[in-house]
């Protein structure tokens, strides 16, 4: 197991060059001029400001001249400055990147957990209103457009109703907890800010619910035609025939069976719910790595765009890992060599 | 092995439905009430504003040119002279004691400073600060430095007097003073963070990163926190030279959309909210306890026609651009589209600058004429019309929703005939057409840089960059009447040659001019005594909060 996993870690390194080479060519061979984008309509037309405003930003090399001295800076350490925010990449990516982890995690917990409960419901009730209203719902789930489920959600919960609270990862009055994992629940909890954890669970609630919708409908199917499956088979009509009760059944023979789907799908479900942040994080105002993103492609912004694909490049490799070895834990069966 | 697993699983959908439940006691805080935990500006009074911050990007007064981040800059720093808001074509002494004294010929600007002004440090405000700061403005070669191009030199003979040399007349200097680019700043303590103003700042300056997230300034405010995309934070200054404030902190909270600007104004989260569209205007403005307060813009938004026959044969007639100033509803866009979002500016220069005052606007105003534009057009030899692109950045500028407007224009020429074609893009994909003029229709802006009539009456003719590059229009007796109106001192001579060159436009330039939009503000009814400003968007010194 060991060998599996520093075998695996070993092949990201070059995994990760080659996505870096790949992302800068891209990003470079994309037509459009920094320059136009990025400074206003006079300064354009003024010529030494354009030819210092390419020598500051590294635009007068030719592409390898300049891929070569972002590898090298990035052995440092040093993922350059961010021409959208004027900031090192690197103190916008702690900035931003939790963020999006946070909404992400709280929606795959709601996504799993919703999944798994409908899953069940849908299966153990089979021919009933209730498995057609589920039906219903993960169809919808699945259709909404974000954008609209986000304003409606606010509209309602917030605006209407004021169960909720509106925009943003705290209210304008609260100070942001001490920095820790830049997860501002996670932090007050550390800090021990109750009233701000309170309230950053609550600005939680609804991007998190509505950037879960769709996966919740996605993992109730899964669960339930894996769970339909597992209903079928010998180990569990063995169960059934030496005589034990149905909720003994589905939770302690079919249960972790179930699993392993759920397993493989939430390894992908994390990719897309990073990139469906996208839109959220726009309703919401939520100050995450996709609305970062969106704004350096816009504007060029070379090393912005380089950091989060770098980032987000780790962060998929180590959860597909993650999701490989952990079956190993949920099904004995599987060895790694 | 197997109970353990179990434990996990429990803990993991506990959580889950406590982060569903949990929402259900938490109520939105009302920024009046006291949230308790870590809240900001304890024992004083605190202003809540909802601003799309995401464009900002840096809060350095001499390299800004992101107009959200005028809000800050403008509260933070004080210029010499200032905009007299309610006052048009009026210039206020800030940190100067007084108007300059102006040399015979225009070009020598002699400044008094006002005596006993403090930086927020506890610095004295001199002379050299002001030196300082000019020079980097210029030397930084950053967005903003063209405004200084003109200086030829700063003498400070002693520490209150600043004496200014231009390399060449010019009557609207002053007025580009009021930009909040020549803001002074604190110099003893921007060298103490890296500020460099010499020959080589490009270069050697590297004060940039703190003064991102610090002030350097004599303004009613600091700059205490910035996090980018998610707030700022302003503290009272207290030793500010003015009156002081009536809040002791601003919060700048980043709230991206209209709608939930308009929920959060409603609600109370917020106090102040700026970027409303037209139809969250209208909503908020039906509720209770919230007014809309409103001011000019000195930004216009123009349709281009290009005067080049290799990129349109009938554009490039003036007749024909003449016969589309008289098809267009100006009416119907400004009261319909906008819901009296805007003024009407008849040509170049917006209405309310020195140069362009209410009465002179509304005589040369073209006017609807469906007639009238048909004969012109039949007069080029298009009595049937042509067809066209109408290039357009899909935008909201200003509160004016571009794809609408570019609507409303195609069904408005297609009345006489012509046959528009709609192309919206990306900002930067549709710069990188007008840069080469690739266009026939174009949906423009232009915001002025400062508030004076040169600033258009230069980018909009033969001369400056949009007639030249965008246009390809070519006219030797405007590009000299609008260097003669630069160099004239004389108001009164300035505003006949400022009138000739509206009327010159108006008769053969390539533009339309359709809006100039009205900075619209939903502020709840417990603030009071803000006042919008053309400048940086809403002077909030003297800002009061029940």
């Amino acid at each position: 197991m060991a060998t599996y996993i520093a075998r695996r870690l070993a092949i990201m390194v070059p995994l990760l060059i080659g996505i870096t080479f790949v992302t800068f060519l891209v990003s470079h061979l994309t037509p459009g001029d920094p320059i136009l984008a990025n400074l206003g309509p006079r300064a354009q037309y003024d010529p030494q400001i354009v030819a210092q405003y390419r020598q500051r930003w590294g635009l007068d090399k030719p592409f390898l001249v300049q891929y070569y001295v972002y590898l090298g800076n990035l052995v440092r350490g040093d993922l350059g400055r961010s021409i959208t925010t004027d900031h090192p990449v690197r103190d916008d990516l702690r900035q931003f990147f939790p963020a999006t982890l946070e909404l992400a995690t709280a929606a795959v917990v709601i996504a799993v957990a919703g999944g798994l409960v409908f899953g069940f419901v849908i299966v153990v009730f089979r021919r009933t209103f209730l498995k057609d209203l589920l039906d219903a719902m993960a169809l919808v789930g699945s259709s909404v457009p974000v954008f609209w489920l986000g304003l409606l959600g606010l509209s309602w919960l917030y605006y209407r109703l004021g169960w909720l609270p509106g925009t943003g990862e705290l209210d304008p009055a609260l100070a942001p907890p001490p920095y820790t994992t830049g997860m501002y629940a996670v932090d007050a909890l550390i800090a021990g800010q109750w009233a701000t954890f309170r309230n950053a669970v609550a600005h939680l609630v609804l991007p998190s619910l509505s950037l879960s919708v769709y996966w919740v409908g996605v993992f109730a199917r899964v669960v339930g035609s894996s769970l339909f499956e597992v209903l079928q088979s010998d180990y569990v009509r063995t169960a059934r025939s030496k005589g034990l009760g149905e909720s003994a059944v589905l939770l302690r023979h079919a249960f972790r069976n179930v699993l392993i789907p759920v397993v493989t799908m939430l390894g992908l479900a994390y990719g897309g719910l990073l990139s469906g942040a996208v839109l959220t994080e726009a309703i919401f105002s939520w100050p995450g790595v996709g609305q970062y993103a969106y704004r350096a492609a816009q504007f060029f912004d070379f090393p912005a765009i380089m950091g989060v694909t770098l980032v987000v490049s780790v962060l998929y490799v180590v959860v597909n890992l993650l999701v490989d070895v952990s079956y190993a834990f949920i099904n004995p069966q599987v060895r790694y060599q | 092995m197997r109970q353990k697993r179990w434990t996990w699983l429990v803990a993991l959908a506990t959580f889950a439905l406590m982060l569903t439940s949990c929402g259900g006691g938490a109520t939105p805080a009302a920024s009046s009430e006291p949230t308790g935990g870590t809240s900001e500006g304890t024992g004083g009074k605190t202003l809540v504003i909802a601003q799309d911050l995401s464009k900002i990007t840096r809060f350095d007064p001499e390299r800004i040119f992101e107009i959200p981040a005028y809000l800050t800059d403008g509260n933070v720093y004080d210029t010499l002279v200032t905009y007299k808001v309610g006052d048009d074509n009026h210039i206020a002494p800030s940190l100067a004691a007084a108007l300059p004294e102006v040399s015979g010929d225009g070009s020598v600007y002699t400044f008094r400073l006002r005596p006993n002004v403090k930086f927020a440090s506890g610095n004295p405000l001199t002379s050299a600060d002001v030196a300082f700061s000019f020079n980097r403005l210029e030397n930084l070669q950053d967005d903003p430095a063209y405004l200084a191009d003109g200086i030829q030199s700063i003498e400070t003979p002693d520490d209150l007097t600043v004496k200014i040399t231009l390399k060449y007349p010019d009557a609207s200097f002053l007025a580009a003073l009021t930009a909040t680019n020549f803001a002074v700043l604190d110099s003893k303590l921007v060298k103490e963070h890296g500020g460099q103003s010499g020959p080589d700042a490009a270069k050697t300056d590297t004060a940039e990163d703190w003064l991102n997230a610090h002030s350097a300034g004599s303004g009613p405010y600091t700059l205490a926190e910035y996090m980018p995309k998610q707030r700022i934070v302003l503290k009272r200054n207290p030793n500010y030279w003015g009156p002081p404030p009536g809040v002791d902190t601003v919060i700048i909270t980043h709230t991206g959309e209209s709608a939930a600007q308009s929920f959060a104004v409603q609600r109370g989260t917020v106090d102040i909210a700026m970027d409303l569209n037209i139809h969250d205007l209208k909503a908020v403005q039906a509720g209770q306890g919230i007014r809309i307060e409103t001011g000019p813009t000195f930004d216009l938004v123009y349709l281009g026609m290009t005067a080049d026959p290799a990129k349109s044969k009938p554009l490039s007639d003036p007749h024909v651009r003449l016969a589309v100033r008289h098809a267009l509803d100006y009416d119907g866009i400004i009261n319909d589209l906008l819901q009296g979002g805007g003024y009407r500016p008849a040509s170049i220069i917006p209405v309310g600058l020195l140069g362009n005052s209410q009465a002179m606007n509304d005589g040369l105003q073209p006017k609807t004429d469906i007639a009238l534009a048909k004969k012109e057009l039949s007069d080029a030899g298009y009595p049937d019309g042509f067809s066209a692109t109408l290039l357009y950045v899909s935008q909201t500028f200003d509160g004016v929703p571009f794809d609408a407007l570019a609507a409303k224009i195609q069904s408005d020429l297609a009345k006489v005939g012509i046959q528009v074609t709609l192309q919206p893009m990306q900002s930067s994909a549709a710069r990188e057409k007008t840069r080469n003029g690739d266009l026939q229709f174009y949906l423009g802006t232009w915001g002025a840089d400062y508030l004076d009539a040169n600033d258009f009456a230069q980018v909009f003719s033969p001369g400056g960059p949009l007639a030249d590059r965008d246009m390809h229009y070519k006219n030797d007796a405007l590009k000299d009447l609008v260097v003669q109106a630069d160099s004239t001192t004389d108001p009164d001579r300035r505003t006949s040659l400022y009138k000739r060159i509206a009327e010159i436009q108006l008769e053969d330039g390539p533009w339309a001019v359709l809006v100039q939009p009205k900075l619209r503000y939903a502020v709840r009814s417990e603030v009071a005594n803000i006042a919008v400003n053309p400048v940086y968007l809403i002077d909030l010194s003297q800002a009061q909060k029940k």
